[in-house]
């Protein structure tokens, strides 16, 4: 790596911290999510979406959303922790 | 003038032997039995030649001659040391200390007496 | 073909391309893919077993959206990967840890009770999860085969025990021939692990496939299936209670604790950044497959007859919908979830019982000590036996009929169990004041809670001793009911009450239990090896962690050092900085100089790890440490054998020394001895010499000298004589012929003849005798020559060295007991202390400095004759004049010991 190149990684650094904060806070807020008081909210079974009840689009929405955060969480911690990872 | 000659021999028959051999070869002949006599007797008349053996009891002969060489009175008296083989070092000794002969016991008569003469005639001489 | 030969077919040719790929997989050049996250998130799957794949739907049809529950708690555990599996993965790779019982007993300073207690809980708890996999499989089998006459799946209520039981045995050989194959440090299965993967495609394939046909083959599409739910399953509020959180909590758990869990996610664990993977595709992996469930609980529950079996959907749904294709899949997909968490249940659970529990008792016994073959084959050994034994228990549980209840609430069961191992789990990975006995008592209290009123209940159900205590409590306590603990009423929520009371005391006694007492050193290295797993890695490398507080830092090195020399070291410190405090304050000069003081014992390189580990800035396993205090150790040994030896060389040299001195003195006596024995030979010889000469050379020599000569030169030949019988004498005594026959003499006898000899002696030299005798007639062994010999040389010894003016020598014999002894004392100068010592060695002459005739072998003979005798000759010390005591053992009964003197 040039010695130029010190720019690149500092923002990869950056990246790499606000993925790891990332990391510890999405976990947080999808117990808070799925926990009562909040999921009570949507446990109302004469709403719905398309037909779908609101619990059902809610949870599979939820654990999608979920699921995607983690996913480039987890790749830009990866890169973080393995720079030279072609 | 016969020349006065002190033995120091503290064994009476070989004392006895060399007086009987240097009394007959004409000399004066005085007895000591051991090393303080000897010392004693040179002091109070200082004989022509001492004959003095190695070993002897209160003072050895080794000490009387180291005496005697100290004093200026006697630091010429010609004196034949009576020795005994192995005991090289202490003969290396007495002759730095100025002893004029030595002779090994057990002796023959004839050396003791042609000895005795020598030194007797170089004392004459000196 | 019927659909029961056709599913027969099936399932072994299924299992026989299980077999092909774990062989191949097993086999030395292994596929690239095998390594790969993907594989890696498929074996985690493995979580879900055949309660997902058919109990899922029978959850959903009885309690609705509840069955999530046990798939969001994973869900969270994964998407939060950074806080708490990458610290277990970090730690498990390092420390080779080889199960969720290993790791925890690692870090409560690698405790063997620990890990024999999460063994046994958790093998408990599997034991229902096994049973209820067997279950599925043989109900699954009988449903498919009895799909034409009874399309509902209820004939299958009571499953078919000869199903089951060779089902079993299939599982057995299968985990004992890819799961046993060898040990492994890391205790992998690689041709196990591409089994499940391929196992868990299967699963979710087949479950998709019943999914999809639950939604277009049997409903018009997603609108029809939601339109029914409504109907179907009512979802209000009340569902999103303390139930649906404890579910969650417990399935979250159930991730980490459950053995086989651990042991896919971090001991078969490739690559740590698979994890990276696993993180967001295995929630995926559960996304589908609870996507896939819902509709098939819907249109399960709409097409199929009342009174179906909810649980058996999956296969009858496509029954009922007349796709037996699919249905077949199904049943691929049953037996693959089934089978796939036996087997790595199996393995998880044999190495865990081999390594914590048959181990150590092996160790204990003895017997495994020496040669690791033994121990390898032992190892394999055990865990084939130990598979045995745990699907013979999954197997005897079914027998009971304990199952009877739904899929998810058996597996709950074995959650529940799991889970008692989380607050070790957390304390061990997050609280360093953790220790063994919080440990032991959390881990306890908990299982034997869980075991009371979850376990126990659902196995014992019906029996009607238990029955009795559940309802009256045991010795009618009602308190203590084991479905209301303490009078807690749950609804009949048996589960929830076991949970409740189960983490609270565990987790209440962990803290407790730790608080109690101060952890071990042990204890506090590996809590600080386990907690900071992250911290202070990578730095640049000057900067040393902090971590490490002054009592730990003293734990290591009184280990090291001792405490007395490790306390010194500490106190010095403190002092000489002026600290108040007994240790010093941590510093990276006090690190730098303790490091410096511990390499001097165990070597720099060693010091320095220890430090660095202590410290947090490096990491290094238990292992490693015992490995390095265990050579230290044998380097001290060796050290102190080398001073030891060296210390005897020592010895040696200075006993040479001595000899070597003792030989110098002897060497200059015998020089002494020789010039005088030589000067004592010599005097006669001039003596005669000079007189033959005389006689010889004088002829006119008159009668009276020549007479008096030849009576000197007689004399002293005589002299000589005696001289020479004295030298013989010594050579003869020295060599003993002389003495070898010893008879019993009259010492007394002896003692008269002595004194007889000196008598002219000691009259010519003016020396009194006064002599003290025995009255007494007493023998002793010995010779009367000989005896008299030693007495005269005493005497006439005393005679010669008396120089008093008023020389007197006292002779006294008198016996003492049963000794004889005679004393001769002079009133002379008496013996120079510095020759006491030598006065009877034979090239010794005696008295220094006083001249008398004699070679001086007289005492040194005299000293020998007595020697042969028995005696004892030895100069009687601190008196004035010389002393000589002889001693003699006497062989007359003495009477009376009377003394008399005798003037001499």
């Amino acid at each position: 790596m040039a010695d130029d190149g010190s720019s690149p990684i500092s923002e990869r650094q950056v990246s790499g911290r606000r993925a790891r904060d990332l990391a510890l806070i999405v976990p947080v807020l999808g117990v808070i999510a799925l926990m009562p008081p909040l999921i009570g909210l949507f446990a109302r079974p004469e709403t719905g979406i398309f037909g779908i009840p609101l619990i059902v689009v809610y949870l599979f929405g939820l654990w999608l959303a979920l699921i995607l955060i983690a996913m480039v969480v987890a790749s830009r911690l990866k890169r973080a922790i393995q720079p030279d990872d072609p | 003038m016969p020349k006065r000659v002190l033995i120091a021999e503290d064994e009476r028959n070989i004392a006895e032997s060399l007086r009987f051999l240097l009394t007959r070869a004409g000399h004066e002949v005085s007895l000591a039995h051991d090393g303080a006599e000897a010392l004693a007797m040179v002091r109070r008349a200082r004989p022509d030649t001492l004959v003095l053996d190695l070993m002897l009891p209160k003072l050895s002969g080794f000490d009387v001659l180291k005496e005697l060489r100290a004093e200026a009175e006697t630091r010429t008296l010609p004196i034949l040391m009576l020795t005994a083989k192995g005991q090289a070092n202490d003969k290396q000794a007495a002759e730095d200390l100025g002893v004029d002969a030595f002779v090994t016991k057990p002796f023959a008569n004839d050396d003791v007496i042609a000895t005795v003469a020598r030194l007797l005639n170089g004392a004459e001489r000196g | 073909m019927t659909l029961r030969e056709l599913a027969l077919l099936a399932a072994i040719g299924f299992a026989l391309l299980l077999f092909l790929i774990a062989f191949l997989g097993d086999r030395g050049g292994r596929p690239r893919w095998l390594a790969s996250p993907l594989v890696y998130t498929l074996s985690i799957s493995v979580y879900c077993t055949s309660w997902t794949f058919y109990g899922a739907v029978g959850s959903a049809t009885r309690n609705g959206l509840e069955y999530l529950t046990i798939y969001l708690g994973p869900t969270l555990v994964f998407v939060g990967f950074w806080t708490l599996l990458r610290k277990i993965m970090r730690i498990t790779r390092r420390d080779n840890i080889t199960s969720i019982a290993d790791f925890v007993s690692s870090r409560y300073g690698k405790s063997d009770s620990v890990a024999a207690i999460v063994t046994i809980l958790t093998l408990l708890a599997a034991a229902p999860y096994i049973a209820l996999q067997i279950k599925a499989i043989a109900t699954s089998f009988q449903v498919l085969g009895a799909a034409s006459e009874d399309p509902t799946g209820s004939a299958a209520a009571t499953p078919d025990f000869v199903i089951a039981f060779w089902i079993t045995v299939g599982l057995a050989l299968f985990t004992i021939l890819f799961g046993t194959r060898r040990v492994d440090v890391r205790e992998r299965h690689f041709g196990v692990v591409a089994a499940i993967a391929v196992e868990a495609l299967v699963k979710l394939i087949a479950l998709v496939a019943v999914g999809l046909l639950a939604v277009y083959g049997v409903a018009d599409g997603p609108g029809e299936v939601f339109a029914r739910m409504t109907a179907s399953t009512a979802h209000s509020g009340d569902e999103f209670g303390m139930r649906w959180v404890g579910l969650i909590v417990l399935s979250g758990a159930a991730i980490v604790c459950l053995p086989r869990q651990f042991q896919v996610s971090f001991v078969e664990n490739e690559n740590e950044t698979h994890l990276f993977t696993a993180a967001w595709l295995f929630p995926l992996y559960l996304f589908v497959l609870s996507l896939c469930v819902l509709p098939i609980a819907i249109m399960g529950q709409t097409i199929l007859p009342e009174g179906s079996n909810p649980d058996m959907f999956v296969l009858t749904m496509p029954i009922a919908a007349g796709r037996t294709d699919i249905a077949l899949l199904a049943f691929l997909g049953g037996f693959s979830s089934g089978t796939s968490m036996v087997i790595v249940s199996c393995i998880a659970l044999s190495t865990m019982i081999s390594n914590h529990i048959l181990m150590p008792l092996a160790l204990r016994s003895h017997q495994w000590r020496e040669g690791s073959g033994d121990v390898q084959r032992f190892l394999l050994i055990t865990r084939r036996i130990a598979i045995c034994f745990i699907l013979a228990l999954g197997f005897l549980y079914l027998r009971t009929g304990a199952t009877g209840a739904g899929l998810a609430s058996i597996g709950l069961i074995a959650f529940a169990g799991a889970a008692q191992v989380l607050p070790a789990l957390l304390g061990a990975l997050y609280w360093e004041g953790a220790n063994r006995r919080g440990a032991i008592l959390g881990l306890f209290s908990g299982g034997m809670i869980w075991a009371y009123t979850l376990f126990l209940p659902n196995l014992l159900q019906g029996v009607a001793w238990w029955d009795t205590l559940a309802a009256d409590g045991p010795f009618g306590l009602t308190l203590l009911r084991p479905g209301a603990l303490f009078g807690l009423e749950t609804n009949d929520d048996a589960l929830m009450h076991a949970l409740f009371w189960s983490l609270l005391v565990n987790a209440f006694a962990l803290i407790a239990g730790s608080l109690s007492r101060l952890p071990t050193p042990i204890e506090r290295l590996q809590a600080a090896l386990f907690v900071r797993v992250f911290s202070d890695r990578g730095g640049s490398g000057a900067r040393r962690g902090r971590a490490a507080s002054a009592d730990q830092l003293f734990d290591l090195a009184q280990r090291i050092m001792g405490a007395d020399r490790a306390y010194g070291i500490f106190r010095n410190y403190a002092v000489s900085k002026n600290e108040t405090t007994e240790f010093p304050l941590v510093d990276d000069a006090f690190i730098a100089h303790l490091e410096r003081r511990m390499a001097a014992s165990v070597g720099a390189a060693s010091a320095r790890a220890m430090i660095l580990s202590a410290t947090g800035s490096e990491t290094i396993s238990l292992d490693e440490l015992v490995r390095i205090a265990d050579e230290t150790a044998r380097l001290m040994e060796y050290t102190a054998e080398v001073t030891r030896k060296s210390d005897e060389i020592e010895r040696a040299a200075a006993q040479l020394t001595a000899a070597n001195e003792r030989l110098k003195t002897l060497d200059r006596q015998k020089d002494e001895f020789l010039s005088h024995v030589s000067h004592e030979l010599r005097t006669p010889m001039t003596s005669i010499r000079s007189f033959t000469e005389i006689l010889a050379g004088t002829p006119d020599l008159d009668a009276g000298d020549r007479q008096r000569f030849i009576g000197i030169i007689n004399a002293e030949s005589i002299r000589l004589t005696a001289l020479l019988d004295e030298i013989l004498d010594m050579a003869v005594v020295e060599s003993g012929d002389a003495e070898r026959l010893l008879k019993p003499i009259d010492p007394e006898h002896a003692l008269d003849q002595a004194l007889d000899a000196c008598l002219g002696l000691s009259h010519t030299a003016g020396v009194r005798i006064v002599a003290a005798r025995t009255k007494q007639s007493v023998h002793v062994m010995g010779n009367l020559t000989r005896l008299t010999q030693v007495f005269i040389n005493i005497i006439s010894n005393g005679i010669k060295y008396d120089t008093n003016a008023d020389p007197v020598i006292r002779v006294e014999s008198r016996i003492d007991g049963a000794d004889y002894i005679v004393v001769i004392a002079d009133n002379g100068p008496g013996v120079p202390e510095a020759e006491t010592r030598t006065i009877f060695d034979k090239f010794s002459r005696g008295r220094a400095g006083i001249t008398a005739p004699g070679a001086g072998l007289g005492l040194a003979i005299s000293h020998a004759i007595i020697d042969r005798f028995g005696g004892t000759l030895r100069l009687l010390p601190g008196t004035t004049g010389a002393q000589f005591e002889i001693r003699l053992k006497s062989v007359a009964i003495p009477a009376d010991s009377g003394t008399s003197t005798v003037a001499g």
